[in-house]
């Protein structure tokens, strides 16, 4: 009885060692080598809000969940620690660790441009590259296309000057009723302009104005512009008078 | 028919009771469509580590009410997988053999959870077997208490765990083993194989999960007690005599007791970072200063920042968190659950406290935000109800009055004390035992979520407490009616305690009294 016993008690020991040896975790690209313009697959929801990334990149035009707008340092109350902080202390610090005002002219918006579904990743060292030094991030963006943040945000294409490009109803604001939606899908007007006249004709004639500008052509026949949250500055939409559109309405994009 | 006489007929019948255990675990788990449970973030960490994901990338996103049977094959970069930090579980085995059985039939290149439910049933059928072959008293008895403990298992709040990414199976089985390896523990006087099956199971069992460590509570005593004191008895010695006679006895039992401590430091050691941050966060910031008529005094008394008590209330990841404040490092370091418990023993009234929430807890049975079926099948965001009469008895006896599980636990207790008394039949000695020894593992595995996490989760992680309260029941019930039952099923062979040397191998014989 003693020997298969001494059995079970090894195989109850030593199974749980075998078991372990798991698939081997790649290193990828460590984040100080992150360049601007490069592109990630993050093919899950853990990877895409992993406090860190250093996947591999791949061409634009291939499938990727990520792209890196810009690479900066971490914030500057962090830089002294040895240890990495803690996740929600690093994201707590997303903001001053990464510059938004470059998201805008990254992706090629102007001033009547208005981005809808970008989300902003930041992207910290691992604790091991913390610990050997590393205080670069890697700021990265995600198109959340359609109806929700709870889709997979994979393009096929780069996020830098999408807004001049004809494939930039998906980071476009747009609604579809009340509902702010991006303009791949359907909706039923789309942002054209942002107006700071008072009184509710002034900003209809602006508004006017703006939307003829914005798609580089007289207003249709079968559209309307509309004036929404009349508190300067008042919102301009354009869209169909029936029914509902998909695309944007843009004029003079590639 | 020469093998099957070697195999003995009491081994076959065990065999065949496992077999049925599996089989008809099996059965309600997968007849009229599979049911398990989704997986609610917590799974991911346990199946990364394998190179897996769960179904394809996004396409469970919004869809944690539906259980995903496949995870594919993915590979995983840097720290994305568990913060770069390996999650031990002995669940990891079944999985390793589920994922090399997708392979085999041809399911995919990765995991298929059926198959895993597959491999769950068999190890908790041959758990079924050594249980029925170690327990006492006349088969018809033996058979009872294995039907009983299967009613409780196949019950819809943990048979799901089956057919999921948790790692709950492992533990749930291994307390299954470490029963039947107490029961034969006991009767067999300590013997050195009983000894190493014990230590085994226990591994099995507490490496399963962190909190599941509370298995040493009651582990560790019967490994250093009960070979040397059992001895003594069998040698006609008293017990004082025999402990005078030397410490050299002591080794077997000390030396697993020291094997079974540092498996289990080494398995909390191994606790990913993230984990016990978790674990302590919620405890502090959800269990202690919510409940709490002085937060910033109790964060005090833990060496936190007063300041801090803002965020009472708010989870980890909330964006009130109180762990993206600057006076938040050292959180980790300081709030240990012995210092949470020395803040609690300031005012003991306030254990009181605990106690009222965690019977709550208890009550409720089931978590009722983790579904079972599959996202192909209607009414996915649904809990399965095949086999649940444990829970609705449960429910309907406790939700109006918490306070009878712990009545029930006390009873349960008594029950397995008086069966323990002098002069009682080794076997029915054991039966109290094992009453006695799930008794104790409720109480520590109680208090061990109570002061570890609180309320955070509280019914998924009161799931092991629940279970050791219905097996303390069935025990201690049992251990009742052992006298019963060999008089009403075997009164021809019903004969005294034996008194015999120090090893004792179960058997037919020895089980009719």
């Amino acid at each position: 009885m003693a020997k298969p016993a001494l059995r079970g008690l090894a195989a109850a020991l030593l199974l749980p060692l075998l078991a372990a040896c798991g698939q081997p975790v790649d290193d990828g690209v460590p984040t100080d080598r992150a360049v601007v313009g490069m592109c990630r697959p993050r093919p899950t929801e853990m990877e895409l809000r992993s406090v860190s990334d250093v996947s591999p990149s791949v061409p634009c035009n291939q499938a990727h969940e990520l792209e890196v707008y810009a690479v900066s340092t971490v914030d500057p109350s962090l830089t002294a620690r040895k240890i990495r902080p803690g996740q929600e202390m690093l994201r707590g610090r997303s903001t001053s660790s990464c510059p938004r005002e470059e998201i805008r002219p990254y992706l090629g918006a102007r001033t009547n441009d208005f981005q809808w579904g970008i989300e902003l990743f930041v992207k910290f060292p691992t604790t091991q590259e913390w610990e050997q030094g590393g205080r670069r991030v890697a700021c990265e963006l995600a198109s959340f296309s359609g109806q929700s943040d709870k889709e997979d945000p994979v393009v096929y294409t780069s996020l830098r000057g999408i807004m001049r490009r004809a494939d930039s109803a998906r980071v476009r604001l747009c609604r579809s009723g009340t509902r702010a939606v991006t303009c791949d899908g359907q909706h039923t007007a789309e942002k054209v302009g942002e107006v700071t006249a008072k009184g509710a004709a002034a900003q209809l004639a602006q508004c006017r104005r703006l939307a003829s500008e914005y798609t580089g052509r007289p207003l249709r026949s079968d559209f309307e512009v509309a004036v929404a949250d009349l508190t300067a500055p008042a919102e301009c939409w354009y869209g169909p008078r029936v029914g509902l559109v998909r695309g944007t309405v843009r004029g003079g994009l590639r | 028919m020469r093998a099957w006489a070697r195999l003995g007929e009491a081994n076959l019948k065990a065999a065949f009771v496992g077999l049925a255990f599996a089989v008809t675990m099996a059965a309600r788990l997968f007849v009229s469509g599979p049911v398990g449970l989704s997986n609610q973030g917590d799974g991911s960490r346990l199946m990364c580590w394998f190179g897996l994901s769960e179904g394809t990338g996004y396409a469970n996103l919004g869809r944690r009410t539906a259980v995903e049977l496949t995870w594919s094959a993915h590979r995983w970069y840097g720290q994305d997988c568990g913060e770069g930090v390996r999650y031990l579980s002995s669940e990891l085995v079944p999985v390793k053999l589920s994922m090399w059985g997708t392979h085999l039939f041809g399911l995919g290149s990765g995991l298929d959870l059926r198959v895993l439910a597959v491999v769950n049933c068999v190890i908790l059928g041959t758990a079924a077997a050594l249980l029925f072959r170690a327990l006492p008293g006349p088969q018809e008895l033996r058979l009872a208490i294995t039907a009983l403990l299967w009613l409780v298992f196949a019950d819809g709040t943990f048979a799901g765990y089956l057919m999921s990414a948790y790692s709950e199976p492992a533990m749930f089985a291994g307390l299954l083993f470490v029963i039947a390896a107490v029961c034969w523990y006991w009767r067999s006087s300590g013997s050195v194989a009983s000894l190493l099956s014990l230590v085994a199971s226990a591994v099995f069992a507490l490496t399963a999960k962190t909190q599941a460590v509370t298995l040493l509570v009651g582990v560790l005593p019967l490994l250093l007690l009960r070979s040397r004191l059992h001895n003594g008895r069998a040698a006609g010695e008293t017990w004082t005599a025999r402990l005078r006679s030397g410490w050299r006895g002591y080794l077997p039992g000390a030396g697993a007791a020291l094997v079974v401590l540092m498996v289990a430091a080494l398995h909390v050691g191994a606790t990913p970072a993230r984990v016990t941050e978790q674990n302590r966060y919620n405890a502090v910031f959800l269990e202690m200063l919510p409940h709490s008529s002085h937060p910033g005094e109790d964060l005090r008394n833990l060496g936190l920042d007063p300041s801090l008590a803002a965020a009472s209330g708010k989870t980890l990841l909330d964006s009130e968190t109180a762990a993206a404040r600057p006076e938040y490092s050292g959180l980790v370091d300081k709030a240990t659950p012995l210092r949470t418990t020395m803040v609690y023993l300031r005012e003991p009234l306030r254990f009181a406290s605990l106690l009222g929430r965690g019977l709550d807890g208890m009550a409720r049975f089931r978590p009722d935000y983790i579904y079972s079926y599959p996202a192909s099948e209607p009414g996915r965001s649904h809990l399965e109800c095949r086999v649940c009469f444990v829970e609705q008895a449960w429910t309907t006896v406790f939700l109006p009055s918490p306070w009878l599980i712990f009545v029930l636990v006390v009873v349960s207790m008594a029950g397995g004390a008086l069966a323990v008394r002098k002069g009682a039949s080794r076997g029915r000695q054991a039966m109290g035992v094992v009453a006695l020894f799930l008794g104790g593992e409720v109480v520590a595995q109680f208090w061990a979520v109570m002061l570890t996490e609180g309320s955070a989760d509280l019914v998924k992680h009161l799931a092991l407490a629940n279970l050791l309260t219905c097996a303390a029941a069935v025990f201690g019930l049992a251990s009742w009616l052992i006298p019963w039952g060999v008089a009403l099923f075997s009164p021809p062979r019903e004969r005294p305690a034996r008194r015999r040397g120090s090893v004792e191998v179960p058997s037919d014989t020895e089980a009719a009294h």
